[in-house]
């Protein structure tokens, strides 16, 4: 009944056309070759002259922008050079493919170090040394920006932009005419403070975890923060790069201390329910209801984007920010968590490495920090040029830390970072699970 | 355009091609009619290769306009495919007729089965031969893959889900579809049609879209603030508690909600085939009825419903089809938390997460065994309806 | 209330009070979507939809900030300039293929529909790995651009097109295209002629299928154009969904937006849909 020949003359002429189809065709231009003069160990001024064009591949886009192009503006007519912004929201698969195909822009913002390893192992990028003062950028750059970036020995972005984690705010005029004090020195007084409002009959923490498919990031900031101050930098760093296993009990402790706060009757704002089904976004919101129903958020610098319009205009009355402290009998001095932008060097040449210089520079960013949503990652920063007094408050924070340290899960395999660590944070926090399955589980799903 | 302008000209393989011999049957072979479809064909095909991947890889030829590329791709595309199957009828002709009339129906069949080929059988083979290597695909496993999964007890919860899924979507969206159909058909011309239009409404929402307009029905907020989700408000103001809705997976309770987002898309598609099919059944076996003295109810269910029931059938196919692939409603609100997990979302996550190939392609292997009963099922089902044709 | 209808059918009460409950049942998600769009994100936060009605306060800043500080104008560029191109293209294919499965005999024909039969059924998960190298870095590099999801729509279309199509196509008198044959027409002048025009029904049922089917996508979208300068309309909602929040007041207005192109082609469409299908595909 079937005729077998048919289908198989068909298939056949459905290959032969395929293969005539692709054969003669244009070839993708250099598949799998390095992208520019990556890896190159050595600089000259003068030696390759640049083309005058400078591209930059980064993941902001919109306001933040026009702010970045505007602060290169006067960069660009005083050296004549032109730099030519390209925004990518899905900028770590985009550098990757754009470099494996050999169209790798100059300079590349990596918002997590990760990407930028996996392509500096190839030899795409070239290391900071060769062509900038490492120990004037080391002098002037909070401490543990540039560890943050090194891999086996050499340093191989610098930051231009920096996110601060680490910060508990508070609603100013409520907070101050109740009379708590706002600097508490240590986690312990911190929650001394809590009870006090505990006992004015509202919950003194305010925390959301909603984000949707990404739910759970910012639970996992909770438990890093918490590394950071009991266990101190180094065993954070063992931690997040895998030099422990995820299920050690330095971390199922820790667990235990985060479950103490967030779980704990009576701490925060309507429980964990509230917590996992409330966008992390609105977690501020109920610090200025009229009367308030919380004193605390701690969450990173970009939170006054979600602060209500009306007290966005009066900023700096209506918002208080202090550092989240440190552990007693923990880490002595005060860490910070958080994140930057780190500037990568592809092709090297007299105008990119201008442009270089002037990214990871204490000059950059005046225009940035006036516009609002910036940090500068170096102490000697012209503070004078934020345009409000609790974005200097928090800079200030950030320049005085003892050590600062990337956020751990975006330093993760994105498969931890990214997936198993959100989840396991949720099902813990809603007691689905324990500290110790949860770590047990991400650790035997760490990739190999 | 470098590309267009290297076109090899036509003549040396002219010159170079030997003449077909003479067939004695219907109309003798033409050779240069075969010979300038087959080389047409070849520089098409080539011409339209070359432009789509010059839209890839050079895309400031066209400014970089999404727009002109679009309209070129376009042009391209149908312009191409035109010429093409123009060339292709030519070179067939050029063939003795007996022979011609035997291959036009592959020619015509060529260019869209090689796409199937392409992008269908192919990768499904190559599917299932992932699915027993290991997580980059470079080495055999043998069926560690299969073990890792079936070991692994959020696999069998997705699973569970995918069968509630199966169970529940389809039929309740055909019997809504079926309800709103029949009502629909009772009103008034206008009233049908601006009841029909509402309920359509939702079919052209995507599911990303959905699942933010659900999110304002399901939102939970603190008890004692105001509820911002219309279920919790309604929920409080009769007296009651605010509850995490996504988060109760007492009985599958959010899965349930979660396909009430489903259904809700998808009883418009359900209720324009079947209101179709109800308005075909013939007027005068319902008058029959009547004269009978047959009540509404026992007219729909005995003469109304034995003939709309293939159509019925039809629709419930194709959302079960729709229910099995289900993904982006549960992506984007609870990412298969709270046991929420279904089959393709899991893939999903082995894949790109995880970045566990092998286990991802186990994952869709499953999932076409799933799909097999389906599809013997259609083929037959197709097989019938040839045979009464 | 009772008696009967202008057209002599008896009124149904029923029908008459269960209809608008369905209809309101129906809207209230969509309105209430539409409402949040027009809210500040402090209110849509502290407060229902439904209570702004009444309550005033609406504002455009939604709107305008979409446009202003987001991609979605280019986004929805993008949509269309995968759409229109993955809605045609198949059909291209398709119309010839179910032209010969239509008025052709030959060997085979069973064998080769039934693999278009069972296809439909597969589901396109399986082509993610086998396509990502092929089309991706490795393959033949075209990944993140508009030309790789014309190609993927256009294959996975294609089953659904062809059978949609032959379906169609074999209501249509055989004894047209018999005429044609005689009068010395090829198979090339009658399709064109003849059988594509008769077939415009079934073509536009398709067509708007596939048009909400690749508009709507998330899956294709997400993983062969990716979340760069060429992303839909529906990954940027998706991405303003996830990450960092930073504007989720614009979510609102985004998907409302996105909702507006297809339910336009819906509607206008809407009536070829029920003619295309009806006579074809569904039938029993």
């Amino acid at each position: 009944m079937i005729r077998r020949p048919g289908r198989r003359t068909v298939l056949a002429g459905a290959a032969a056309t395929a293969a005539a189809g692709l054969s003669g065709c244009l070839q993708n231009p250099d598949p799998n070759n390095g992208g520019g003069g990556g890896g190159a160990q050595k600089y000259t001024e003068g030696d390759t002259p640049g083309t005058g064009t400078v591209t930059i591949l980064g993941a902001f886009g919109g306001q933040e922008q026009s702010a970045f192009e505007e602060s290169l503006a006067d960069f660009q007519s005083e050296h004549d050079i032109t730099i030519q912004y390209t925004p990518d929201q899905d900028f770590t698969t985009t550098i990757q493919q754009r470099v494996g195909a050999g169209d790798a822009p100059d300079i590349a913002l990596f918002p997590q170090p990760g990407g930028m390893f996996d392509l500096a192992a190839q030899g795409h990028i070239t290391p900071i040394d060769v062509y900038l003062d490492y120990d004037a950028l080391a002098g002037t750059l909070i401490p543990g920006f540039l560890d943050s970036a090194r891999l086996q020995g050499r340093v191989y972005g610098a930051p231009m932009r920096m996110a601060c984690k680490s910060l508990i705010w508070y609603p100013k005029k409520a907070y101050e005419a109740a009379g708590y004090p706002n600097d508490p020195a240590t986690m312990q007084e911190l929650y001394a403070i809590a009870d006090q409002i505990k006992g004015s009959g509202i919950a003194p923490w305010s925390d959301a975890w909603g984000a949707d498919q990404a739910t759970g990031w910012v639970g996992t900031d909770w438990i890093e923060e918490f590394m950071l101050r009991v266990h101190g930098p180094e065993i954070y760093d063992d931690w997040i790069y895998h030099r422990m296993p995820f299920n050690a009990p330095e971390v199922v402790e820790v667990f235990g201390l985060v479950g103490e706060l967030l779980k704990g009757e009576g701490n925060v704002l309507g429980g964990t329910a509230t917590i996992l089904n409330t966008p992390f976004s609105e977690a501020p919101l109920p610090l200025f209801a009229e009367p308030p129903q919380a004193m605390y958020v701690r969450q990173g610098n970009f939170v006054t984007g979600f602060l209500p319009a009306d007290i966005l205009e009066n900023l700096d009355e209506e918002v208080g920010v202090f550092a989240m402290p440190t552990w007693e009998g923990g880490f002595e001095g005060q860490p910070i968590l958080g994140g930057g932008d780190l500037a990568a060097l592809f092709t090297l040449n007299d105008d990119t490495v201008e442009v270089m210089k002037f990214l990871t520079s204490p000059e950059f960013g005046g225009p940035w920090a006036q516009a609002g949503g910036w940090l500068s990652p170096h102490k000697t920063f012209d503070a004078s040029q934020y345009a409000d007094e609790t974005t200097r408050r928090v800079f200030d924070i950030a320049a005085n830390a003892q050590v600062f340290r990337y956020d751990g899960s975006d330093v993760m395999p994105n498969a931890v970072g990214g997936g198993s660590f959100w989840t396991g944070m949720v099902e813990w926090l809603q007691g689905a699970k324990d500290a110790q399955t949860v770590c047990d589980e991400i650790e035997a799903g760490w990739p190999s | 355009m470098a590309v267009v302008t290297t076109t090899p000209s036509t003549s040396p393989g002219a010159a170079a091609a030997a003449p077909e011999p003479e067939r004695r049957a219907g109309s003798p072979a033409r050779p240069v009619r075969l010979l300038i479809g087959a080389v047409g064909m070849v520089v098409t095909a080539w011409l339209v290769c070359n432009i789509f991947l010059a839209f890839a890889y050079y895309p400031q030829w066209f400014a970089g306009s999404g727009i002109l590329i679009g309209l070129l791709g376009l042009i391209v595309g149908i312009g191409g495919s035109v010429v093409f199957f123009y060339f292709l009828n030519l070179c067939i002709e050029g063939f003795p007729s007996r022979f011609s009339e035997g291959l036009i129906p592959y020619a015509f069949l060529l260019p869209g089965f090689s796409l199937i080929a392409i992008l269908l059988l192919y990768p499904t083979v190559q599917t299932i031969v992932y699915s027993f290597a290991n997580k980059d695909s470079t080495a055999w496993v043998g069926l560690e893959n299969y073990q890792a999964i079936f070991g692994d007890a959020g696999f069998w919860s997705a699973l569970l889900n995918n069968l509630l899924w199966i169970l529940i979507v389809p039929i309740l969206t055909v019997a809504f579809g079926l309800a709103v159909a029949v009502l629909a058909d009772k009103l008034s011309a206008t009233g049908e049609r601006i009841a029909k239009s509402f309920i359509f409404l939702p079919m052209s929402i995507s599911f990303v879209g959905a699942a933010t307009i659900w999110g304002l029905i399901y939102a939970y907020n603190t008890p004692g603030s105001p509820q911002t989700g219309l279920l919790n408000a309604i929920v409080v103001a009769l007296g009651g508690e605010p509850h995490a809705w996504y988060q109760i997976d007492t009985a599958r309770l959010n899965s349930l909600l979660l396909m009430v987002i489903l259904i809700w898309l998808q009883t418009g598609f359900a209720m324009v085939l079947l209101s179709s099919a109800i308005k075909g059944v013939p007027e005068d076996t319902i008058e029959a009825g009547r004269m009978d003295g047959a009540s509404e109810g026992r007219i729909f269910w005995q003469i109304v419903f034995p003939q709309v029931r293939p159509t019925m059938l039809a629709v419930f196919i194709t959302v079960l089809i729709l229910v099995l692939k289900v993904f982006d409603i549960i992506y984007v609100t609870t990412n298969g938390r709270d046991s929420t997990d279904v089959i393709a979302n899991l893939f999903f996550r082995k894949l790109f997460v995880e970045q566990q190939a092998g286990q991802a392609s186990a994952v869709v292997v499953v999932l076409l065994i799933l799909v097999l009963p389906i599809l013997v099922y259609q083929v037959r089902s197709f097989r019938q309806q040839e045979a009464n044709r | 209330m009772s008696g009967t209808m202008k057209d002599g059918r008896r009124r149904s009460p029923l029908a008459m009070i269960a209809m608008p409950l369905m209809v309101i049942l129906w809207t209230i998600p969509t309105v209430g979507l539409l409402v949040t769009s027009f809210r500040t994100r402090e209110e849509a936060a502290t407060s229902g939809w439904w209570s702004s009605i009444f309550g005033g306060g609406w504002t455009l800043d939604n709107y305008r900030g979409l446009f202003e500080n987001t991609s979605m104008g280019s986004s929805l560029v993008n949509s269309i300039v995968v759409a229109v191109p993955a809605t045609v293209l198949p059909i291209m294919f398709a119309a010839f293929a179910a032209y010969a499965f239509t008025f052709m005999r030959f060997p085979g024909k069973d064998v080769l529909f039934i693999v278009i039969v069972a296809v439909m059924v597969v589901p396109i998960q399986v082509a993610f790995q086998p396509m990502l190298d092929l089309l991706g870095p490795r393959g033949l590099g075209i990944n993140g651009q508009f030309v790789a999801v014309w190609l993927l729509h256009t294959g996975f279309g294609m089953p659904l097109a062809v059978y949609t199509l032959r379906n169609y196509m074999a209501t249509l008198p055989n004894s047209v295209v018999e005429s044609a044959k005689i009068d010395g027409a090829s198979h090339f002048q009658t399709f064109w002629k003849l059988v594509a025009p008769m077939s415009s029904p079934a073509i536009a049922a398709f067509a708007t299928l596939q048009f909400l089917w690749v508009w709507n996508d998330l899956l294709i979208a997400k993983l062969f154009i990716g979340g760069g300068a060429n992303k839909t309309v529906i990954v940027d909602l998706q991405q303003m969904l996830g990450t960092q929040g930073q504007g989720a007041e614009l979510l609102t207005a985004g998907a409302f937006l996105s909702m507006v192109i297809p339910m336009i082609v819906f509607f206008s469409l809407q009536q070829f849909l029920v003619r295309g299908m009806t006579s074809g595909a569904v039938k029993g």
